[in-house]
C-alpha cells in the first residue's frame, strides 16, 4: 500500500510536463527568404524542473519560448503539455520577458493584479493577494506607486510577481535579468532561487549567462548556433538550496562552468 | 508638503508674470494710441474696449452672443472628438477597414475645409446646426489622426504579455490599448478646442442671426472696432479657461506619466 503510494508519487514527479518533437521553425526574412531559426530539436521538460537553456545571441532562444508557449505555430514538429498538443495560449504558463511588461498607468498594486482582473477574481481576495505578494518582493511602501518611479531591479520584481500573481504552474523567463546591473542580478537570481524552493514551479529559463543558467538550474541546454540544434545536455547536481555568491567559489561549479564553457566558446566563435 | 507649497508659490508667481505681461501689452496699446502712434479709427483702445465691454454685458447681449459660440464649439468639440476616438478605434484595430478607409481620410482631410462652410450653412440652415457641423468636422479629423497614430504606437510587448495572461481581445483593448491612447487622444482634443472655436466663428461669418463671429463681422461693416475687439478679448478668454480646463483634465489622467520636469539645471 505504502509501496504503491511512493511508486505514484515518483512517476509523478518523475512525469515529463512538456514535451518538444523535432521542432522546426523559420520566419520569412527581410529579403522575403526563408530563414532557418530552429532546426530539428527535441527535449523534454519533467514537471517541476527548472532547466536553463543557454545558446549564442540570435540562435533562436525566445522562438523556442515563443513556439513553447502558444504564441507561435511551428513550421513542423510538435509540442505536447502534459501529453496534449499545444496549439493556443494557455493561462498555466506564465511568461516573463525581457522587456517588461509592466503597464505604465497602473500602481504596483493595480498591475500585480492584473492577472487576476483579467481572471476575474473578486476585488477583495485580488487585492488581499496582491499586498501579500508585495510584501513577499520586499517592495512594501512602493503600492502606489508607478513604474517610473521605481527603479531597474524593484520594476523587474513587480514584473514577476504580476505573473506568480495568477500561480501558473509553469513560469518561462526570456533573459528576465539581462538588462539589469550585477548586483540587483544577483538579488534577484536569489530571489528566484528562494521562490522556487518553496512554490517548485517549473521554470524554463533563457539566457546567455552561463554562470546564471549553472546557478540556478536543475539541467542546462546548450543550443548551436542558427539553424539551431541542442549540442549538449548538461545535469547540474549542485547542492540546493544554492546561493548565488557562494556557488561562485564552490570547485565543483567552477570545474562545471569551465567544462560547459569549452563546449560553447566552440559554437560562439567564429 | 514642503513641496507642495513651493509648487504652489511657482504657479502663483507663473500666474502672476502672465497677467503682468498682459497688462503691460495693453498699456503699450493704450500708450501709442495716446502719443498718437495708432489710430484708435482703426485699432480701438483698452479703455474704449473696457467701456464696450460693460456696454455689451448691460445689453444682455454679452451673455446671448457668448453662449451661442460656445454651444456651437463645445457640441462640436463633443461629437467630433467622440467621432473621431470612435472611428480612430474602429480603423486602428482592424486591418482591413484602416486599409479601405484610412487613404480616404486623409484624402479628405487635404481638402480646405472652411472652404465648406458657405455649403454647410446652406444645407443646413443659419441656426447652430450648420456651425456644430463645421466645428465637429474640424475636430474630427485631429483627433481621429491622433487616436489612430495613438493605436498603432502601443508597444507591442504589452500587449504580447497581456495576451499570454490570458485576456480576451476585449479585455486588451480596454485595458491596454484604451488607456495608453489616452495621452494622445487628450493631444488631438488639445488641438481641437481652438479648431472647433474656429469652427463656429467662420461658420458665423458665413451667414448667422447670431453669436461672436457674427457680431464681429457685423460690427467691421459698421466700423465698430471697438466692439470687434470685445468679442475678440471675450474669444481670448474663451480659449484661456477652455485650456485651463483641459491642462486639468490631463494631469488628472496622466499622472502615471514621468515629469518632464526634472529640476534646474546648470
Amino acid at each position: 500500500m505504502l509501496d504503491n503510494s511512493i511508486k505514484s508519487l515518483a512517476t509523478k514527479t518523475d512525469q515529463k510536463k512538456f514535451i518538444v518533437k523535432n521542432l522546426k521553425h523559420s520566419f520569412i526574412g527581410n529579403d522575403g527568404e526563408y530563414v532557418d531559426v530552429i532546426d530539428n530539436i527535441s527535449f523534454s521538460v519533467k514537471e517541476k524542473e527548472f532547466i536553463s537553456i543557454v545558446g549564442p545571441s540570435g540562435c533562436g532562444k525566445s522562438t523556442i519560448l515563443n513556439l513553447m508557449s502558444g504564441l507561435l505555430k511551428p513550421n513542423s514538429g510538435n509540442i505536447l503539455l502534459d501529453g496534449k498538443v499545444l496549439n493556443k495560449i494557455t493561462p498555466r504558463i506564465g511568461y516573463i520577458s525581457q522587456s517588461d511588461s509592466l503597464l505604465p498607468w497602473r500602481t504596483v498594486l493595480s498591475n500585480v493584479e492584473l492577472g487576476m482582473e483579467i481572471r476575474k477574481v473578486p476585488e477583495k481576495s485580488r487585492r488581499k493577494r496582491a499586498l501579500e505578494l508585495i510584501r513577499q518582493a520586499d517592495l512594501e511602501g512602493f503600492e502606489n506607486s508607478y513604474p517610473y518611479q521605481l527603479s531597474g531591479g524593484m520594476r523587474k520584481r513587480v514584473d514577476i510577481i504580476k505573473v506568480l500573481a495568477v500561480e501558473p504552474e509553469i513560469i518561462f523567463m526570456d533573459e528576465p535579468f539581462a538588462s539589469l546591473d550585477v548586483f540587483t542580478r544577483e538579488m534577484l537570481q536569489r530571489y528566484i532561487l528562494n521562490l522556487w524552493q518553496t512554490t517548485k514551479q517549473t521554470i524554463i529559463f533563457i539566457t546567455h549567462d552561463l554562470t546564471e543558467a549553472i546557478t540556478l538550474s536543475d539541467r542546462v541546454i546548450i543550443l548551436t548556433k542558427r539553424p539551431t540544434t541542442i549540442k549538449y545536455e548538461y545535469n547540474i547536481d549542485l547542492a540546493r538550496p544554492r546561493s548565488p555568491e557562494e556557488l561562485r567559489f564552490n570547485p565543483e561549479f567552477i570545474q562545471l562552468h569551465k567544462s560547459i564553457w569549452e563546449d560553447l566558446k566552440n559554437e560562439v566563435e567564429m | 508638503m514642503k513641496d507642495n507649497t513651493n509648487k504652489l508659490y511657482n504657479n502663483t508667481k507663473d500666474v502672476m508674470i502672465r497677467v503682468t505681461a498682459f497688462f503691460v501689452l495693453l498699456a503699450l496699446w493704450e500708450a501709442f494710441v495716446l502719443l498718437g502712434i495708432l489710430n484708435p479709427f482703426y485699432t480701438s483702445q483698452p479703455s474704449r474696449i473696457f467701456q464696450d465691454l460693460l456696454e455689451f454685458y448691460k445689453s444682455g447681449d454679452l451673455i446671448k452672443h457668448t453662449s451661442i459660440t460656445v454651444q456651437e464649439a463645445l457640441w462640436g468639440l463633443f461629437i467630433g472628438s467622440i467621432l473621431g476616438i470612435i472611428v480612430g478605434f474602429i480603423l486602428g484595430l482592424s486591418n482591413i477597414l484602416a486599409k479601405i478607409f484610412e487613404p480616404i481620410i486623409t484624402g479628405l482631410y487635404g481638402i480646405p475645409k472652411l472652404a465648406l462652410a458657405p455649403i454647410f450653412v446652406l444645407w443646413f440652415g443659419l441656426g447652430i446646426e450648420s456651425k456644430i457641423i463645421m466645428s465637429s468636422m474640424l475636430v474630427f479629423f485631429l483627433v481621429f489622426f491622433n487616436t489612430y497614430g495613438g493605436i498603432k504606437d502601443v508597444d507591442r510587448n504589452i500587449i504580447t504579455s497581456v495576451r499570454l495572461m490570458g485576456a480576451s481581445q476585449t479585455q486588451i483593448v480596454l485595458k491596454v490599448i484604451l488607456p495608453a491612447c489616452t495621452p494622445w487622444i487628450l493631444a488631438g482634443i488639445r488641438g481641437g478646442l481652438g479648431a472647433s472655436l474656429i469652427g463656429a466663428i467662420v461658420g458665423e461669418y458665413m451667414g448667422a442671426s447670431a453669436g461672436l463671429g457674427w457680431m464681429i463681422s457685423y460690427s467691421t461693416s459698421f466700423f465698430q472696432v471697438d466692439r470687434v475687439m470685445t468679442c475678440i478679448l471675450i474669444l481670448f478668454f474663451i480659449g484661456v479657461i477652455f485650456n485651463m480646463i483641459l491642462k486639468n483634465v490631463e494631469r488628472v489622467l496622466l499622472k502615471w506619466r514621468p515629469p518632464t520636469d526634472y529640476g534646474e539645471t546648470f
